[in-house]
């Protein structure tokens, strides 16, 4: 890692409005907001807490990230910087280390809001590790996603509109909007499933889901290789020596 | 330095540009010329490999520098952390960044933001960051289209003192005779995709206009051709007598651009 490419990245999205406010705003305001009418149900808000402490990386990337780094190339910005050797995979990788700084600064921003404001008590530790892992994994994935749809698509109107529907679809499937039934489905999607298994076990010393660990490094490696593959294939016509 | 062999690029089944063979030599400048889409774009992103292409683009080093014809960077920061960023570097420890920043007189605008700093500063902070580098073959695309006639002069001193003390091989797409004149070595004309002359501005002139020519009123379009040397004393006293301005050239870029375009339009 190159440091000052990783503060270069850090202060891009700072100096993004959508990020900062998608990224840091939104979850806890809306835990407030929701939490407000279940003050006195532990298990609810426990579920709510989850909720949107799951959307802080789905915000961060699927709003922020994708808006900036969509304008990026559309604009030309991101073949600029190839030219001055920072390569793709490159900008890809500070990038990446920059939003994960941020998501895990944000997660723990909501946390004390959320949970001082509901005189909740912390997680036990075990389970922080667990939720902080998840979060940088969750992270990951959606940074493929909208790395992958951006290099496709090119366009910021056309990335920006995939990425919302995705952003908005993933929270309704997931039931954090709304609440639409997916049925059995609901248990196998890795947002659903943190929400539910951890919803009950925030306190529990002893408790350790790999399930989803698992599920996401599966989700992860696969989309890893379908991003090499086309990250490689777009860098195919390099002049001939 | 840089080889160009059968090359073709098409924009869909629309064949954009197409060169059979071209050579430029190390240390050599070369200013192209050309109609707004007549492919001078094209040929610098081919010989990038930006685009894909047929045909052969042998380039003997690794050390390219591009200046695109479009400049966008982030808005989100200033000109100097953008820089420090994109070259991985703290400007104030290192010597060979302040240096360029000092030589294109850049330190007033780093604390600014990309997008309200004028078009020739857009284009100085391009430079420093891709002379940063140490290119020995450089691109440089429409460096001065849109800038003003003193921001024009200005940059193309500094990048002449450049050019001379670092032997830097350049490609440079200009739509300004003037530029050619005072940096290039060789002129390469290209028309409808193709490159219809390259060559020293000189012996274009020869080929193109002959032996000399007297513009008249400082209108290309109203000039007269001299063949031989010995003809030159009676043009000049007819246009002195008619009382006509002209000036008596060996070399004028602009005329060879319109007589190369003549004949390839007539
Ligand atoms: N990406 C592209 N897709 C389709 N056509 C293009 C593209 N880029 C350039 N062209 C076409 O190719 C021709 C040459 O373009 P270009 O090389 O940019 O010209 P110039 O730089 O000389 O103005 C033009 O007719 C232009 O419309
Ligand atoms: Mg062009």
């Amino acid at each position: 890692m190159q440091s000052r490419k990783f503060v270069f990245e850090m202060q891009n999205l700072l100096g993004n409005m959508i990020t900062l406010f998608f990224g840091f705003a939104f979850a806890p305001m809306m835990g407030l907001v929701f939490g407000g009418s279940y003050s006195d149900v532990p298990q609810a808000l426990n579920q709510i807490y989850l909720s949107f402490f799951c959307t802080i990386p789905l915000s961060m990337v699927f709003v922020g990230f994708s808006s900036l780094f969509s304008q990026e190339m559309e604009r030309g910005f991101t073949l600029r910087a190839e030219l001055f050797g920072y390569s793709r995979l490159s900008q890809a990788w500070h990038k990446f280390m920059a939003i994960t700084v941020f998501v895990i600064l944000s997660s723990i921003i909501y946390s004390y809001i959320f949970l001082s404001y509901f005189k909740l008590p912390l997680p036990n530790l075990s389970i922080i590790a667990q939720m902080a892992i998840f979060q940088i994994l969750s992270t990951a994935i959606y940074f493929l996603i909208v790395f992958l749809l951006t290099i496709l698509l090119k366009k910021f109107s056309r990335v920006y509109g995939v990425a919302m529907i995705s952003y908005f679809g993933i929270m309704i499937i997931s039931g954090i909007m709304g609440n639409m039934n997916v049925g059995r489905i609901g248990a196998y999607l890795p947002i659903k499933m943190f929400i539910t298994n951890y919803a009950t076990h925030l306190g529990d010393t002893s408790y350790i889901s790999g399930k989803i660990g698992l599920y996401s490094l599966i989700l992860l490696a696969g989309l890893s290789m379908i991003v090499k593959a086309v990250v490689g294939r777009s860098n195919g016509n390099k002049h001939q020596r | 330095m840089l080889k160009v062999k059968d090359l073709s690029v098409s924009y869909g089944n629309k064949v954009a540009l197409t060169v059979s063979n071209l050579e430029i030599k190390k240390g050599e400048i070369i200013g192209v010329m050309g109609q707004s889409g007549s492919g001078k774009s094209t040929l610098v992103k081919s010989c990038l490999g930006l685009i894909p292409f047929k045909g052969e683009v042998i380039i003997e080093t690794d050390d390219i520098g591009v200046l695109m014809q479009e400049q966008y960077y982030v808005d989100t920061m200033t000109n100097q952390k953008i820089i420090e960023g994109l070259l991985n570097t703290r400007l104030n420890k290192d010597s060979k960044l302040q240096e360029l920043v000092d030589f294109f007189e850049f330190s007033s605008q780093l604390s600014h933001h990309f997008k309200n700093i004028s078009g020739g500063q857009k284009q100085r902070m391009s430079l420093i960051m891709v002379l940063y580098q140490e290119p020995t073959l450089l691109f440089l695309d429409e460096m001065t289209t849109g800038l003003d006639f003193e921001s024009r002069q200005a940059l193309i001193i500094q990048l002449k003192a450049y050019f001379r003390q670092h032997q830097t091989t350049v490609v440079m797409v200009t739509h300004y005779a003037q530029e050619i004149e005072q940096l290039a070595d060789k002129l390469l004309i290209i028309h409808d995709g193709r490159v219809i002359a390259f060559d020293e501005p000189k012996r274009l002139f020869q080929q193109y206009v002959g032996y000399s020519a007297f513009i008249i009123g400082n209108h290309i379009k109203t000039s007269v051709k001299v063949q031989q040397p010995d003809q030159e004393y009676a043009v000049a006293r007819r246009l002195i007598s008619d009382g006509d301005d002209f000036r008596r050239t060996q070399g004028d870029i602009e005329l060879v651009y319109t007589e190369v375009m003549k004949g390839e339009q007539a």
